[in-house]
């Protein structure tokens, strides 16, 4: 019996065969990531974006400031 | 504030959890553009920080990211004494801690090679650039990865603001040639002459040696930086820093015939 979690059961279950592209690049890809963005709504998405957005600007100033520029 | 990702810094430093930023954010710290929305930590395996670690992340609801709703996961000591690296998913964010790290190792081998910076006001252990590197190197994504485009364009290597071996080996012939260069020139257009040289492309000087004609526009060239300090890490394609030029103001006029008689700017009449 084939895993249902497998993607390419789940692609080959609506008739799709499988990109070997896709599939070597999938592994570098934290797809819990995309699967826990799905989860959300489109307004919690932005809000999840900003707040990374936020952390990531606090954090490059703080290399900027430490590097001395 | 409650389910702020920005918060998530203070959280480990008010409880004095050892952790050493890393992934994405770390490359923000150093230049990098690319956004992510998850923080990348390695955590100390010693039995008090995990203990510190569990008791720090309890209230803010850790859970296994991408696992179904409903397990029975309890992120406590004894799970993390069991398990090494977590993927979560936090009332703060997206946290992933990992006990050790590929291209880098565990806590205490990665500390030498981290940087301290003044996150809102905390202080934050980082990843510093090399080691940053590596560690993406090791990894070997296609993305990330010396090999790819896109890491030539967004991660500094070492031979960035080196000259290629390529012209370095024709400035060394053209040096060792009878009348050839001169000691004071060097391939990558800089020159010990303390007066203000003309910036012009390295190729075009080597081209212009040979009898062709130099190139007509002068090289975008960013300010040296002292060798202890990294090159800052630049997105940006190559052909964009040729395309920006000094824009050529429009010279005026000179057509005489073209200016109003000066009778006409004086309103004087016309002579009889």
């Amino acid at each position: 019996m084939p895993d249902e979690t497998d993607d390419a059961s789940v692609l080959r279950r609506f008739g799709l065969e499988p990109d070997p592209v896709i599939e070597a690049y999938k592994r570098d890809v934290d797809r819990t990531l995309l699967r826990q963005n799905l989860m959300r709504t489109p307004a919690e998405r932005w809000e999840t974006l900003a707040r990374a957005a936020r952390l990531a600007a606090e954090i490059r100033r703080a290399g900027v400031s430490r590097r001395g520029g | 504030m409650e389910g702020d990702l920005a918060n998530i810094v203070s959280v480990f430093a008010d409880a004095g959890v050892e952790t050493i930023l890393i992934g994405g954010l770390a490359g923000q710290a150093h230049g990098a553009s690319r956004l992510t929305q998850d923080v990348d930590f390695i955590y100390s395996r010693r039995a008090a920080n995990i203990e510190r670690l569990a008791t720090a992340l309890a209230p803010h609801h850790p859970y296994l990211r991408g696992a179904p709703p409903g397990l029975p996961f309890r992120f406590d000591r004894a799970t993390i004494e069991r398990g090494l690296n977590f993927t979560l998913t936090t009332s703060l964010g997206d946290v992933d801690l990992l006990g050790e790290m590929l291209g880098g190792g565990n806590y205490e081998q990665v500390i030498p090679h981290t940087v301290m910076l003044s996150v809102f006001g905390r202080a934050l252990r980082v990843l510093d650039l090399p080691a940053l590197i590596r560690a993406k190197r090791a990894a070997g994504r296609p993305r990330t990865s010396k090999p790819s485009l896109s890491s030539r364009l967004c991660w500094p290597n070492e031979s960035a603001r080196s000259p290629s071996a390529g012209l370095l080996n024709a400035w060394r012939a053209r040096r060792e040639s009878p009348g050839g260069l001169d000691d004071r020139e060097d391939p990558r257009g800089f020159s010990r002459d303390p007066r203000p040289q003309e910036k012009i492309n390295p190729r075009s000087r080597l081209l212009a040696r040979r009898g062709s004609p130099p190139r007509r526009f002068r090289e975008l060239r960013l300010p040296r930086r002292p060798t202890h300090q990294a090159a800052p890490i630049t997105c940006f394609k190559p052909k964009t820093h040729r395309a920006i030029h000094p824009a050529t103001p429009p010279t005026p006029s000179r057509d005489p015939l073209a200016a109003p008689h000066p009778r006409k700017l004086l309103n004087l009449p016309a002579p009889r």
